[in-house]
């Protein structure tokens, strides 16, 4: 292996690592020409010690640690084909989250020097747009030309005089730093709309911990988790005036969200929800969240939508993001949206060249930190300097909306630079150029050795009354290869942990693990303790899709032995009872034809590949990898409501069956699976808080598995066979059930009048001491609608249990089991029934708002 | 009563130049290939017919009644409703009332960014019919345009003057004189309102080619346009209603760099001779008003060919329809289909006796 080689030959990955580096420009984040940076020395001797093999290691924990907090980002539009009957829309695949395992590192005074410049930057940027969204005296007072302010689309002027209550109106900015070749950090844009990406450095944070162990104990390092007490803090201050703790939501795009696992990690380190627009009312000037329980207030809205799709009525009419009513709740400062819907107008990169000029006004300071060089061509020296200069310039639209993000005027050829020329020239206000950033580098893990790539770094503030905090450290990005410019999440850039060194002498904080100063203490979590419909629906198919996956995996198993025993031998018994199972596997997975019917010969002749198929195939509607690959989406879905423990199982189980390879034995993988659903189902029981949530994830559970389990019988034991197969099959179905050794048992003990295959129907079906019966989940599901408070599908369950223990075993066997068919058919109704009647009760959808055609002037009848 | 029947009063001489046989004919699919407009310099100077009868002081009491009707029951109706008119120089709002039917949940007011009286309303009461009623009684007296003052700036100067920002309000200049929503100063609205606004051209000729022209090229036809219909696509089809019209004289002057803004009002209309004014049969309209390098604002109208005059009652103006459209909403229902009746009356209520014997 090379890279063996590299690692034990060139002692210190470092030396070529520095050679590649040294001949090219910017400076770099670990190396100097003859030495490293002070603040990465500890990481350096680790790499130097260590040496790549050792990098290597760390580099795949970190994509295991990845894989197991199933931390993503990006996600595609639904599958055409998804159903939205059951459950949620499936999404494409979303990208796993990329990271390095080597930290960027920043000494005390270096980081100190760039907090300060980054929390005058956000009191500056608080400042216009309190100007912008109000008074606009830098504009009227000639500061800053108004081209610059109203051609940008983040402006808003429907939303112009709405106020938060405390001292800031811009709650929680980020900027986006490089370096430029001189080695000095620039902003290189401003992040004020709803800024992602401080839930995935914390993310990242508590990777590298495990990653670099001894390191990270090693460096005394500022901690992250105070930043978001501050936010928290800040979320409180925004709220209207109370005397009742606020409530706070996050609002989101959806699960389709890029950025769906920052803000549900964000959502559980703050301990509030996150909602969809559908989860949303406005009604009599204020927000309410609708549950399972009503409606319920909403005090603060932390937005993750864009400003202009918040509000149907007053902003964009074909937003499906936001709900009318918003824009005039939050003027009639009945509730607080942060960052405030205007706050998009920030992001204006034709601000960037006032931005001293307003600083000395507003803050009477100088400005701090420097930006990228810009030019807003509205600025008639402006515009030939941009003209003159394309051929060097990355030229930025104003706006984003609609337009390319960026064309660097050196890759164009001389006729496309006079078309842009035209274009600017034509409409100079909407233009903009920017010097390219030389931007610095850091190494990154790769088999063959350290490469350099070019570093973002973002960094995270936040109100902290009349100043901004700032995270110490935030997230850093690298591109995708050694000689690309282009970092974004989108195009799959590799994210690194940001590391700021504090002084040991100075008595640090006490950790990640600092207990809750809350703002929020004493909340009641009952404020919310009904969960959004949406929430509900996807919690109830959550549980229904990891029964099916659990039951269908039992079967399954017990059919994949009787293959192994009775395929090769045609006309027995055993081959007889196989053939049962087999029948009843396509019966209960309603998979078709499966192994029924006159088209399935072949597969009865040789079942294990189907058998295979319906283990591992996703695309097979039903099968294991299926309905694990749902739960899965619907748990994606309502991430912020689970444990970490649930992705670690989660994500395991989707890759026992993704990586499964030919030669892999179906046993152990039907095993594998039934071990990891066992966890999921233990992490249900042991570890969460008996509340309506997990009422609707249990409910789910129960009726799919009563559901499954009649299906079983019906399949197998309500249908008459002679008795030396029936033997084998009533066998196969208890194990199927898990039940066999209780039945064993009974045997042994006695069983009253019934023949041991009554006994067999009794205890799957009647018996409410096994928690595998249909009664023990009939009598679960009434204990769930007990906790959910709910009073329409109740007493149809409970009607239903008296029922169960009045049926007469031996009734049910006459005539040829006749009875016993039609009980099982009427009970499976009856579930259906009750599954619409909560689903009715609990997962209705909002219907979507119609817009009204607006009065048109000359709508009078006369003209 | 010197009223002509149809509000397309042709109060205006006849056109000086050019002569109608240059004119492009209705319904050209292209670009006028050469300007309309004459030649600067050559022409005879274009001056306004005053009519000192229509800038005496008088009262207007204006309804205006929005009726939705809707298939199926609405449970939720959300609006925003622009329809309290704006005090202004020339104008005095008397009183003002609002309702709404069935009686809102929510009916709360402000003042919009553009110094608009904005309401919102919630209706939660289950409907099939929503109604939208404002009464207002109004006091105008609007003078005529001060002809010599605008002919001291040519177009290019009154750009000019204005782009340095210095006397004017800057927050409106800019807003005013960048495109917006439905005001695209597209090549061809700019190739357009060369012709009409030539840079030599003393500023108040150049107003009164701008509403005289489009008033002369282009077909008062309703149903013939609507909220989307753009500039580029009116200049082609020639034809529309006054709101498209106001659009187009507002993306002219942004295009020579006058800030133009889009004003939303309504104006008193005559019956045709020998007939009884029907109830409900007035109209809201739109005009356009220019910024001059003094601060101030001039509203003429090309629909009907004038400046404004004291029959022209100023609702609120804004960059274009969508910021003062008069009501939207959203609602909540089953579905189904909704039409939607307006009924404008405007009515002079003459309270100031002296002019009434002026006359």
């Amino acid at each position: 292996m090379s890279a063996v080689a590299l690692g034990s030959d060139a002692a210190n990955p470092l030396d070529a690592y520095r050679d590649v580096v040294t001949s090219t420009e910017g400076v770099d984040e670990l190396v100097t020409l003859d030495g490293v940076r002070e603040a990465a020395a500890p990481l350096a001797e680790v790499i130097g010690t260590a040496g790549l093999p050792a990098m290597l290691a760390a580099r795949a924990a970190a994509r295991r640690f990845v894989d197991d907090e199933g931390i993503t980002y990006g996600a595609g539009a639904p599958s055409a084909d998804g159903d939205t009957a059951e459950g949620r829309a499936v999404p494409t695949e979303p990208r796993t989250w990329e990271l390095d395992p080597l930290p960027l590192t920043f000494g005390p005074g270096e980081w100190a020097r760039l907090e300060l410049g980054l929390r005058q930057r956000a009191a500056l940027l608080d400042g216009i747009l309190t100007d912008l969204t109000g008074e606009q005296r830098l504009v009227r007072d000639g500061i800053l030309p108004g081209a610059a302010v109203y051609g940008h689309d983040g402006w808003l002027p429907q939303a112009d005089g709405i106020r938060l209550p405390g001292p800031r109106q811009l709650v929680m900015p980020a900027m986006d730093l490089a370096r430029d070749g001189t080695g000095t950090w620039r902003i290189f844009a401003d992040r004020a709309q709803a800024p992602s990406g401080a839930a995935y450095a914390m993310a990242n944070r508590r990777i590298i911990a495990r990653v670099l162990p001894d390191l990270h104990r090693q460096v005394d390092l500022a901690r992250l988790r105070g930043f978001f007490y501050q936010v928290q803090g800040a979320l409180v201050a925004a709220a209207p005036q109370s005397d009742d703790t606020p409530r706070i939501v996050i609002l989101t795009p959806g699960a389709l969200s890029d950025a769906a696992f920052d803000e549900a990690l964000q959502a559980t380190i703050l301990g509030v929800p996150v909602v969809e627009s559908e989860d949303l009312v406005s009604r009599d000037g204020r927000i309410w969240m609708r549950t399972t329980s009503g409606l319920s207030p909403v005090d603060v809205i932390m937005r993750r939508v864009d400003g202009a799709a918040i509000d149907q009525l007053d902003l964009r009419g074909d937003s499906r993001l936001g709900l009318p009513g918003v824009v005039e709740a939050a003027r009639l400062g009945h509730v607080s949206i942060v960052n405030p819907i205007s706050s998009g107008v920030l992001e204006n990169p034709a601000l960037i060249p006032y931005l001293p000029g307003i600083c000395r006004h507003l803050l009477g300071e100088e400005l701090r930190m420097p930006s990228t060089q810009t030019w807003w061509a509205g600025e008639p020296t402006h515009l030939s300097h941009i003209v003159n200069h394309l051929s060097s310039l990355v030229v930025k639209p104003a706006s984003r909306r609609g337009a390319a993000n960026a064309t660097f005027g050196w890759q164009l050829s001389a006729q496309e630079r006079d078309e842009l020329a035209i274009r600017i020239q034509a409409e100079p206000w909407r233009w903009t150029a920017q010097d390219p950033l030389t931007m610095s580098t850091a190494p990154v893990v790769t088999p063959g050795g350290l490469e350099p790539r070019h570093v973002v770094l973002r960094t995270f503030a936040v109100a902290d009354g009349q100043d901004y905090a700032v995270m110490p450290g935030g997230l850093g990005r690298v591109a995708v290869s050694p000689d690309s410019g282009a970092i974004s999440s989108l195009t799959g850039a590799m994210s690194k942990d940001v590391w700021v060194r504090v002084d040991a002498a100075q008595p640090g904080d006490e950790g990640e693990s600092l207990p809750l100063p809350s703002p929020l203490e004493g909340a009641s979590p009952s404020g919310y303790a009904a969960p959004a419909p949406r929430v509900a629906a996807d919690l109830y198919w959550m549980g229904r899709y990891a029964e099916r996956a659990e039951f269908a995996a039992r079967l399954l198993r017990v059919a994949d032995n009787l293959v192994d025993d009775h395929a090769a031998r045609p006309g027995t018994t055993g081959h007889s009872a196989m053939l049962a199972i087999l029948g009843a596997v396509t019966e209960v997975m309603t998979i078709r034809p499966g192994f029924l019917g006159q088209d399935a010969a072949e597969r009865r002749e040789d079942p294990l590949p189907h058998l295979r198929e319906l283990t591992l195939d996703p695309r097979i509607v039903g099968s294991v990898a299926y309905s694990i690959h749902r739960a899965v989406i619907a748990a994606q879905a309502v991430r912020e409501t689970l444990s970490v423990d649930t992705w670690l199982v989660m994500s395991r189980l989707e890759r026992t069956l993704r990586h499964a390879v030919t030669g892999d034995d179906l046993q152990e993988l039907l095993m594998e699976t039934i071990e990891g659903l066992l966890a999921l189902a233990g992490i249900g029981v042991e570890s969460l808080i008996r509340d309506p949530a997990w009422a609707f994830a249990d409910a789910g559970k129960r009726i799919e598995r009563a559901q499954q389990t009649i299906r079983l019988l019906r399949s197998v034991l309500a249908v008459e066979r002679a008795p030396v197969v029936e033997g084998t099959t009533t066998e196969a179905v208890l194990i199927a059930a898990e039940s066999v050794i209780t039945h064993r048992r009974r045997l042994t003990a006695g069983i009253g009048g019934l023949s041991p295959l009554q006994a067999a129907v009794d205890l799957l079906l009647r018996d409410t001491s096994n928690p595998r019966s249909v009664a023990f989940q009939v009598e679960r599901l009434a204990e769930n609608l007990d906790l959910i408070g709910d009073a329409s599908a109740l007493p149809r369950v409970r009607a239903l249990t008296h029922w169960l223990t009045a049926l007469d075993l031996d009734d049910l066997f006459a005539q040829e089991r006749a009875p016993l068919r039609a009980v099982l058919t009427g009970l499976s109704g009856d579930l259906r029934l009750i599954h619409r009647d909560v689903d009715e009760a609990y997962f209705r959808r909002k219907a979507p708002g119609r817009r009204v055609q607006w009065v048109q002037w000359n709508g009078g009848e006369s003209w | 009563m010197s009223e002509t029947p149809t509000p397309r009063n042709e109060e205006q001489p006849a056109p000086s130049s050019p002569s109608p046989a240059t004119l492009e004919p209705k319904g050209d699919t292209s670009t006028p290939k050469s300007p309309p407009a004459p030649e600067a310099g050559t022409g005879i100077p274009r001056v306004p017919a005053i009519h000192p009868e229509h800038h005496t002081r008088r009262r207007y009491e204006v309804r205006h009644r929005t009726t939705y009707t809707y298939e199926e029951y609405v449970t939720d109706s959300f609006g925003r409703a622009l329809l309290r008119p704006r005090a202004t120089p020339q104008q005095r709002v008397l009183s003002h009332e609002v309702e709404i039917s069935p009686e809102p949940h929510i009916l709360t007011h402000h003042v919009d960014h553009f110094g608009n009286h904005s309401s919102f309303y919630e209706v939660r009461t289950p409907h099939t019919v929503l109604d939208v009623d404002k009464r207002s009684l109004i006091e105008i007296e609007w003078p005529p345009p001060q002809m010599g003052r605008l002919n001291a700036w040519t177009v290019a100067e009154a750009a000019e003057a204005i782009s340095t920002g210095e006397g004017i309000d800057r927050v409106e200049a800019a807003q005013y004189l960048l495109p917006s929503a439905l005001i695209d100063v597209s090549p061809e609205v700019i190739a357009y309102s060369a012709g009409i606004l030539p840079p030599e051209r003393p500023l108040g000729e150049a107003l009164v080619a701008l509403y005289c022209d489009i008033y002369r090229e282009f077909r008062y036809a309703k149903g013939t346009t609507n909220v989307k219909t753009t500039l580029p696509e009116l200049l082609v089809q020639r034809e529309g209603v006054c709101q498209d019209f106001a659009h187009l004289a507002a993306g002219c002057l942004r295009a020579v760099g006058i800030p133009g803004r889009y004003v939303s009002g309504y104006i008193e209309t005559q019956p045709p001779p020998g007939q009884v004014k029907l109830a409900g049969s007035d109209a809201s309209h739109a005009w356009v008003s220019a910024m001059t390098p003094d601060g101030q604002w001039v509203d003429l109208d090309p629909t009907n060919n004038h400046f404004a005059d004291s029959r022209y009652i100023v609702t609120g103006w804004g960059r274009d329809f969508r910021d003062v459209s008069p009501i939207k909403g959203v609602i909540f229902s089953e579905g189904g289909e909704s039409r939607l009746t307006v009924g404008v009356d405007v009515i002079r209520r003459d309270a100031c006796p002296g002019e009434v014997h002026a006359q």
